[in-house]
């Protein structure tokens, strides 16, 4: 059988007592207890009802952070703005362009919405919000819907479903705070929500399909700033599914068919379940990290609810 | 074979509804027509409808009313058409038309 350092490169540290400031997911030996311990997260987290949304609709965005959140167009009120501020969704300033199933990055109070589905056709349209008013700004190259994206207001990026009949390509654009660029597209043909990340360098696509396709999409890539490389594939297909936080911290809320309500994880190299939400959000949006979520609308709903992981803890090891 | 879910229905408003500490000890499943699921023969679920005033009801009683729901969703995705559009170009403006929901046991 394989040892610890054989599989992990490194031994197991012999600790007299813990170390003062483990790193998540580090394992050593407490030779003071006469025990294994590990840092780690107790459970998969816990979801809990927040403020619903003045507004329900599907085929929104959301931006933003748990206590302040952006959502924005959408099918009712295509236009509808609405800022969620860890209590209550409040309508604010509607935007110069109505669309649905939208792209976004950024804050609440420093955002760029683009693209997404009016009526049809798709539009390549670029808004820019500052949290009291919208302006518009230079337009996509490419319009597009089932867009989601990364970065911030001056350095994001989108990825998605392009508006060329029968190709969703997987179009991916970076934004630099006045252009937009197209890019390499994802490798996987896809139209997908489940596009998330701090910095237009530093994003992660998961999930998603092809209506091309007879089957829903597992698959991950990680963008590096230049490319989209395939990495660990998720537990299951998640078509529909919104994701929210970073490349290395990444969230997939929701979707369709089986994956209705389930949350999973994906940490820089492997994927978990989460704690399952209490609504079976699809069309929905979501925003936030892994420690500290928001999911809200969807079909037929403004159901908001709020994720908070459990902060990491000393356990011991039991091998019974 | 013994139930394993109850159902209730109950109005979500908002904050407070359900919170981490319920959702960490026991399942939710919430349903069109303000009908949650919880687990049955549970201490945590019977404290949480008592907690939202929550009116308890059959299996038969609860599917009565999604489908009530569901019947409503469906009728509404039926009656937004567009002349000369094609099934496949209405999923693909308006979504899936939406499923029934068969609640379990």
């Amino acid at each position: 059988m394989a040892t610890y350092k054989e599989i992990n490169g490194t031994a197991v540290q012999n600790v007299a007592g813990d170390p003062p400031a483990p790193l998540q997911g580090q394992l050593w030996y407490n030779s003071t207890t006469a025990s294994f311990r590990i840092f780690k997260e107790s459970s998969s987290g816990a979801w809990a009802t927040g403020g619903t949304m003045n507004t329900a609709r599907q085929y929104i965005t959301g931006t933003g952070t748990q206590t302040a959140a952006l959502t924005t167009g959408g099918d009712p009120a295509a236009n509808t703005v609405e800022e969620y501020n860890g209590t209550n969704w409040t309508t604010v300033t509607v935007m110069p362009n109505s669309c649905e199933s939208a792209g976004q990055f950024g804050t609440q109070t420093a955002a760029i919405i683009a693209g997404g589905v009016k009526a049809p056709p798709y539009t390549n349209n670029s808004m820019s919000y500052n949290g009291t008013n919208w302006t518009n700004t230079n337009a996509m190259n490419t319009g597009g819907g089932s867009l989601n994206g990364a970065g911030t207001q001056t350095a994001g990026l989108l990825g998605g479903r392009n508006s060329a009949a029968n190709t969703r390509i997987g179009n991916t654009e970076t934004w630099n705070g006045t252009n937009w660029t197209t890019v390499n597209p994802f490798n996987v043909a896809r139209q997908a929500k489940g596009v998330c990340g701090a910095t237009n360098t530093a994003a992660l696509a998961f999930g998603g399909f092809n209506p091309g396709q007879p089957t829903a999409e597992v698959s991950t890539e990680s963008w590096n700033g230049t490319n989209w490389t395939n990495v660990t594939d998720m537990p299951e297909a998640t078509p529909g599914a919104y994701g929210c936080g970073t490349q290395t911290a990444a969230v997939s809320i929701g979707g369709y068919g089986g994956v209705a309500g389930k949350t999973f994880l994906y940490n820089g190299s492997t994927w978990s379940s989460l704690a399952t939400t209490s609504t079976n959000y699809r069309r929905h949006a979501a925003c936030g990290n892994s420690t500290a979520a928001l999911a809200f609308g969807g079909i037929e709903t403004g159901a908001t609810e709020e994720f908070n992981a459990p902060a990491p803890a000393i356990q011991n090891i039991t091998t019974s | 074979m013994a139930k394993t879910k109850q159902y209730c229905v109950a109005e979500n408003w908002g904050k407070g509804f359900i919170e981490h500490s319920e959702s960490s000890k026991i399942k939710f499943a919430g349903y069109p027509g303000n009908v949650w699921q919880v687990p049955a023969h549970n201490k945590d679920a019977n404290l949480w409808i008592n907690k939202v005033l929550g009116v308890v009801k059959t299996l038969l009683e609860a599917q009565s009313i999604v489908d009530v729901e569901v019947t409503s969703f469906q009728n509404a995705w039926d009656a937004d058409t567009v002349e000369g559009e094609t099934g496949e170009q209405a999923i693909e403006r308006k979504g899936e038309r939406p499923a029934d929901i068969i609640l379990e046991e």
